[in-house]
């Protein structure tokens, strides 16, 4: 049986209008949404790269489920209402959430005390050392050694591979959905609202960030990049910033990009 | 189910330096087969008519970071918060912070905070490295960090105190057991100096943080290029104390910076449990 068949039942024609109208985005069908809004990067934001000045959407991510839903991420404060507003419409009444941080960073986790006031989120998965500002939801801390992964049931019906890459700053975890192929990657796969040509090559604007790569042999975290991508038949890329990248193909162009300037970049 | 509170060393807050006094929360990390602790911790840095906060303290901590600021005040206004970068432990606190202080000044590297805090926006005052804050009787300089992780990352420096405030720099574990093969600090040291400690930090406890916090150690081979430009900077600024907010407060510099040192080298190509 082909997983990626199985799909929890689609929204009515009225919740599918409140969804578009909220701002919420489908990344893959009814099974992946993509929540937040825009910002303008420029020399305010710190992963903007030299020159740039330009809109950027600010993304978290909801995966549906038959029992329930997972909210990866929370977006930054600033859309706090945006964000409460499109988990209204995506999600069903009193439907149960679970929320899972690719990071404990401020623009993965400072909209959990509103998220959690409203609605019933049972319990919070998160990686690194940091406490995180939940409230009455569950902490579930998970250790997944960088460079492997784990496949963990996050709420009744929806199990999601832990990605722990190489490439990151602090404790990350990228978030693969198998039934739907969408790879989910957090401050990674950056560059799509940036300048860029059709074979990727915009994929150094993504790095900014990551200025300790030019001091690092980055061969493993490349190949790690392109890994990652090529063994899981990625459908969708997902990233925390930036415009996602939609197709197996363009996610392959995409990865090999990224992992070309990041060899590029490093020491060898 | 794992229960993450940090609680207040009953050793703090301390004066370490003149005007500069210790605030921190001890955060205990559960691993697979032991118990760790980590602080976490704030210093108040008091002048004649100013005050600074160097970094905020996690959240969940605030409660007695609150009560300890009403404590050493006395009624005061505090005058400005730094916050080194914005990750929770070092800027978790600022919404209450300008909350409870209305006209404090948030000073330093300021990029992302009105994504991440939009009600605090009138409150942000940009500062680059070299900029100086009148505290009277104290300036509080900013400085370049040279060991950090997200690039919006500042240092602070009080000459009369001697004090390099250093974020995530010069950080490592400790936990508070006794162990035969890696004796570490007894219970009742988190509030004690580096110089009161009767064991050495030990080298394996700053690599498994650096390893951790500072990733990018695993893969850059750059230990010494590191330190050595941090000593010139310790020798330039005439540094007598370090102030990390991840470790106990650095009163013999020169005898730790090689500890510090041998576990950035140990982190290079670490491997850890944690992700």
């Amino acid at each position: 049986m082909n997983s990626r068949t199985i799909q929890p039942p689609g929204p009515s024609r009225t919740r599918a209008r409140a969804i578009a109208a909220a701002g919420a985005r489908d990344l893959i069908g009814d099974r992946v949404y993509r929540l937040g809004a825009d910002i303008l990067v420029d020399e305010n934001v710190s992963w903007c790269p030299p020159g740039i000045r330009t809109t950027q959407p600010v993304n978290c991510y909801v995966i549906k489920g038959f029992g329930g839903s997972v909210l990866v991420d929370t977006g930054v404060r600033l859309h706090e209402t945006e964000i409460l507003a499109q988990l209204d419409a995506v999600l069903e009444p009193g439907e149960r959430l679970a929320v899972v941080l690719t990071r404990t960073e401020m623009e993965c986790c400072l909209n959990l005390p509103a998220i959690e006031a409203r609605f019933d989120v049972e319990s919070v998965w998160y990686t690194g050392g940091i406490t995180v500002p939940r409230t009455t939801a569950e902490p579930r801390r998970i250790m997944v050694n960088p460079g492997t992964s784990q496949l963990v049931e996050v709420i009744d019906g929806i199990k999601l591979e832990f990605v722990s890459p190489l490439m990151r700053l602090l404790p990350t975890l990228w978030i693969f959905d198998p039934v739907s192929g969408a790879l989910l990657t957090s401050d990674a796969f950056t560059h799509g609202s940036y300048r860029r040509t059709p074979d990727g090559l915009g994929a150094s604007d993504g790095l900014c960030k990551f200025r300790w790569f030019s001091e690092a042999d980055t061969r493993g975290i490349a190949a790690d990049v392109e890994s990652v991508v090529r063994e899981r038949q990625v459908t969708a890329i997902g990233p925390g910033y930036g415009e996602p990248f939609i197709g197996v193909a363009q996610c392959a162009t995409e990865s090999a990009a990224l992992a070309a300037a990041i060899r590029e970049v490093g020491v060898q | 189910m794992e229960d993450l509170v940090e609680t207040m060393s009953t050793d703090l807050p301390r004066e370490v330096a003149p005007g500069v006094t210790w605030m921190s929360s001890c955060l205990p990390f559960h691993l697979a087969d032991r118990v760790i602790h980590g602080h976490n911790s704030t210093y108040l840095v008091q002048g004649d008519h100013s005050s600074i906060l160097v970094d905020t303290g996690n959240p969940s901590s605030w409660p007695i970071i609150s009560r300890t600021l009403d404590e050493l005040l006395q009624g005061e206004q505090l005058t400005y918060v730094f916050p080194s970068h914005p990750e929770l432990p070092h800027t978790g606190n600022l919404p209450r912070l300008v909350e409870k202080y209305p006209e404090v000044q948030v000073v330093g590297d300021i990029r992302d905070y009105h994504l991440f805090y939009p009600q605090i926006v009138p409150n942000l005052h940009a500062r680059v490295p070299g900029d100086s804050i009148d505290l009277g009787g104290k300036e509080f300089v900013v400085v370049e960090a040279l060991i950090r992780d997200l690039p919006n990352t500042q240092w602070g420096f009080v000459r009369e105190a001697g004090v390099l405030f250093t974020a995530d720099g010069f950080c490592y574990m400790h936990r508070p057991e006794l162990d035969d093969e890696d004796p570490v600090h007894l219970p009742g040291e988190c509030g004690l100096t580096t110089g009161e400690l009767s064991v050495p930090i030990a080298v394996e406890n700053a690599a498994f943080f650096t390893g951790s916090a500072l990733y990018w150690a695993r893969f850059a081979n750059d230990a010494d290029a590191v330190y050595d430009r941090v000593l010139h900077l310790i020798d330039e600024l005439g540094v007598t104390s370090v102030a990390p907010t991840h470790g106990n407060f650095i009163s013999n510099i020169r005898d730790v910076e090689p500890i510090i040192r041998a576990g950035h080298k140990r982190a290079y190509r670490y491997e850890t449990a944690q992700s």
